[in-house]
């Protein structure tokens, strides 16, 4: 009785601090900011929404209707992080042409471990059960997750609260669903109890992220040096990699001397 | 439970990125750095590493002495590589934020330029280790000893490589004789 009560006190949660996110983006009149995310936040809602009506209506299908909508969840998803970096590269558009070859690196290497897994197995699925399925696509989103991350970092690009909020609030639930469907696969059926409590925990958590990032709009810092494009790159380059070459013989140098 | 491993070194990893981004990014500068080593500059950091002060210090002083001088040539050796780390950090960084923004960026162009970074960053850390460990006078002629032998190895590098040996057997042979049909 008692865990029934806390189910539906944690399951209610969400689809409340959802609505909060999605009317504070709608009175500030910045939901365009952010289409695919807040397209992403809608559709979470309105399948918590549906969801909540089959438990209690059709409760035979819950298991059917909750993984094939996660499926439409997962791929909006992947959405968010294009819309990730189409917003934090918006003005660099050295970095971006260098995000472009290596996220699609990575996506083409993650995908294609997919493609191989599911024509080995001659399944349309490349897990043998929904859930390692759905593992297999997050490890999809991680990856490009981390490999957009690194270039941010390498770059050293600007991000504003905004969309610093969105990367580690997705990053989170990405992080923390990675390591549930491995330990609900590793241990099995006994884990179930306590992923029914863990699952929406931390979805709370990524959702508190959200409110506290996107409480008000903030756009993202630019840098000052804008006049660099005009700057032939070829000429950057090769004085830079000239520069380190000297700075390596000058050590040397040095000490032989 | 390797492949389970796998899926958690993948969360592992990506939590270990966000726990990176939630720390503000450094530099926006994009001032333009340079690396500028003069004549006098060389002269005097070379001194760091020459045994001619250690060698006065220890004949006409107390051992006490000549061990405190080492030391404090160790402190001094150790700063001098770290202020040339910074310093080309620093370049790297003046460069990156030119890049970025410049649409003509190549791939072939930045992963190079990061392997000749990861290089001298990876050549440093040892020098620091050897610094730290053996001081700078054996320092030096450990890094003389390693110079020597990489610039023998890139020699013997130099004469197998194809258009060489073609070269040489160009010279031993000689000019083909010319034939008419």
């Amino acid at each position: 009785m008692m865990s029934s009560v806390m189910s539906s006190v944690l399951g209610a949660i969400g689809p409340v601090l959802e609505t909060l996110i999605l009317v504070r983006a709608w009175r500030g009149n910045f939901l365009k900011e952010f289409k695919f995310f807040y397209t992403y936040l809608f559709c979470v809602l309105l399948r918590d929404a549906s969801l909540l009506v089959v438990y209690h209506v059709f409760p035979t299908w819950y298991a059917y209707v909750y993984w094939y909508s996660q499926f439409l969840v997962l791929l909006i998803g992947c959405g968010l992080i294009w819309e990730i970096y189409r917003i934090a590269l918006a003005h660099y558009s050295g970095a971006a042409r260098i995000a472009r070859s290596v996220l699609l690196f990575l996506f083409i290497i993650t995908m294609s471990r997919i493609i191989a897994y599911t024509t080995n197995n001659a399944r349309w699925l490349p897990g043998q059960t929904t859930l390692e399925t759905e593992r297999e696509f997050r490890v999809v989103q991680s990856v490009v997750l981390v490999g957009l991350i690194a270039l941010l970092a390498y770059y050293a690009i600007p991000i504003g609260r905004n969309l610093k909020g969105i990367i580690v609030g997705y990053g989170f639930f990405l992080t923390t669903s990675l390591v549930q469907l491995t330990l609900r696969d590793y241990i099995g059926g006994s884990f179930q109890v306590s992923w029914q409590y863990i699952q929406p925990v931390t979805y709370i958590i990524v959702l508190l992220i959200w409110c506290y990032a996107l409480w008000s709009f903030e756009p993202s810092p630019r840098c000052a040096s804008e006049s660099a494009i005009e700057l032939d790159y070829e000429v950057l380059a090769s004085a830079t990699k000239r520069q380190l070459k000297s700075a390596g013989a000058y050590i040397a140098k040095v000490i032989r001397s | 439970m390797n492949a389970h491993l796998y899926y958690l070194v993948i969360g592992a990893l990506l939590f270990l990125c966000l726990v990176f981004i939630t720390r503000r990014f450094t530099n926006d500068s994009g001032e333009d750095a340079r690396l500028d080593h003069d004549a006098l500059s060389t002269e005097l950091c070379s001194r760091i590493f020459s045994a001619e002060d250690s060698n006065f210090v220890s004949s006409a002083s107390r051992i006490s002495v000549a061990r405190t001088f080492r030391r404090e040539r160790k402190l001094l050796a150790i700063h001098w590589l770290q202020g040339e780390r910074a310093s080309v950090s620093q370049l790297f960084q003046s460069y990156v934020s030119l890049s970025r923004q410049n649409p003509e960026v190549t791939f072939a162009s930045e992963v190079r330029l990061g392997i000749y970074l990861l290089t001298f960053r990876m050549a440093t850390g040892i020098l620091f280790v050897f610094l730290s460990s053996v001081g700078p006078l054996r320092a030096a002629r450990l890094v003389s000893l390693l110079l020597a032998f990489s610039n023998k190895l890139q020699k013997m590098g130099e004469a197998l490589s194809p258009g060489q040996v073609t070269r040489i057997h160009a010279e031993i042979v000689g000019p083909e004789p010319h034939t008419d049909r």
